[in-house]
């Protein structure tokens, strides 16, 4: 009987090992924010912060699969946090190729009609 | 600490007054770490730039919070999780800076939007300008009727109503008038002098109106805005009986509506 219960102690303690651990809700955030930034302007104007971002979640990946969670969610945060930086960095670029572009036509107009 | 902590054990025989003193003196000497000092001081730069500390207040916040998470972590000894943190303030500090410096661009893009559309006004009130002064180089005379060009130079071939090419050109600056101005009409008169009959003189003047007509329309001018009749010999501004005289009376009135 001993022998019994010492057995199916083994085999509960065997199925929780099995389980996966819960996916933490920052890393299918962070995962979910590189996929949407993953677009032309992140890509051509802050391509380092796009590769770091995707390197951080396939890190935070490989941390959930040895079952370290704490550190998941840790480069989880650190994916997110880059992916949204390369956003900023993106929109920042596109703002000054606006801003260079109308600073140079309107040298071309002004030019026309000074002549 | 290792060693504070070894001094710490042998006063601890002796007594524990003295304990409670060194692990105050402990925390008191823990050494500030310089990336978060660091990091301190780009917070406070960015908290007191206007642009940036609206560009990114959520940033902000999280950074500062995340700071005392650092402290906690560098006194704890807790590693990874200072490197973390220190990670984390880097990039929120940076998304900041760089959202802050986003908003001056495109506050300059705005004003450079701005000053395009002055240069374009004040292009276009030199362009009407321009061409005012281009139908000052016509004679002019004021009438009840409105302004009256008087076309006197304009070269018709010998008992024809073809223009000569460089009378052409002379209408160009009166096509050029009439494109800016696409609310005004013109009635092209023809006259002539007094040689020949009074009928075919008649005839000869309205086909020379037409003929200023034609060119005004191969310089793009709408036909419906352009009515012209002939006049023939009835209205001499000059004396028929002389060669100058003749030559001021064959010409072509344009009233400008």
């Amino acid at each position: 009987m001993r022998q019994v219960y010492v057995g199916l102690l083994g085999a509960v303690l065997l199925s929780a090992c099995a389980t996966s651990v819960e996916t933490p809700s920052a890393f299918i955030e962070a995962r979910s924010a590189i996929e949407a930034a993953d677009k032309q302007d992140v890509r051509t104007y802050a391509p380092g912060l796009l590769v770091e971002a995707r390197d951080k979640l396939k890190a935070a990946e490989s941390a959930l699969e040895n079952r370290e969670v704490a550190k998941a969610k840790r480069l989880s945060d650190e994916a997110a946090v880059s992916i949204r930086l390369a956003e900023s960095k993106a929109k920042l670029k596109k703002s000054q190729e606006a801003a260079s572009e109308i600073r140079r036509s309107n040298a071309v107009l002004q030019s026309e009609i000074s002549n | 600490m290792t060693i504070l902590n070894n001094t710490f054990h042998n006063f601890k025989r002796l007594a524990a007054p003295l304990t409670a003193m060194a692990v105050i003196a402990a925390c008191a000497t823990t050494e500030p770490n310089p990336q978060i000092e660091q990091l301190e001081k780009r917070l406070e730069t960015a908290q007191s730039n206007p642009t940036v500390f609206n560009a990114s207040p959520t940033e902000l916040n999280n950074a500062k919070a995340r700071l005392n998470a650092a402290q906690s972590a560098y006194e704890n000894n807790r590693t990874e999780k200072l490197e973390h943190e220190l990670y984390m303030i880097d990039r929120l500090l940076t998304i900041a800076e760089t959202e802050g410096r986003e908003a001056d661009v495109r506050g300059n893009f705005e004003d450079l939007r701005d000053r395009r559309a002055d240069i374009r006004l004040d292009a276009r009130e030199r362009e009407i300008d321009r061409l005012s002064s281009e139908l000052n180089e016509y004679k002019t005379k004021e009438t009840d009727h409105g302004t009256v060009i008087v076309l006197q130079d304009l070269l018709f071939a010998y008992n024809k109503a073809e223009l000569q090419p460089g009378s052409v050109r002379s209408l160009r600056p009166l096509a050029n008038y009439l494109n800016t101005n696409s609310g005004k009409t013109i009635i092209v008169e023809g006259h002539t002098d007094s040689t020949g009959s009074s009928s075919y003189n008649m005839q000869l003047s309205k086909q020379r109106a037409e003929a200023v007509k034609k060119a005004l329309v191969s310089m793009g001018i709408k036909g419906s805005r352009i009515s012209t009749r002939g006049l023939g010999e009835d209205y001499p501004v000059a004396n028929n009986g002389t060669e100058a005289g003749k030559q001021q009376n064959r010409r072509v009135e344009v009233t400008i509506q």
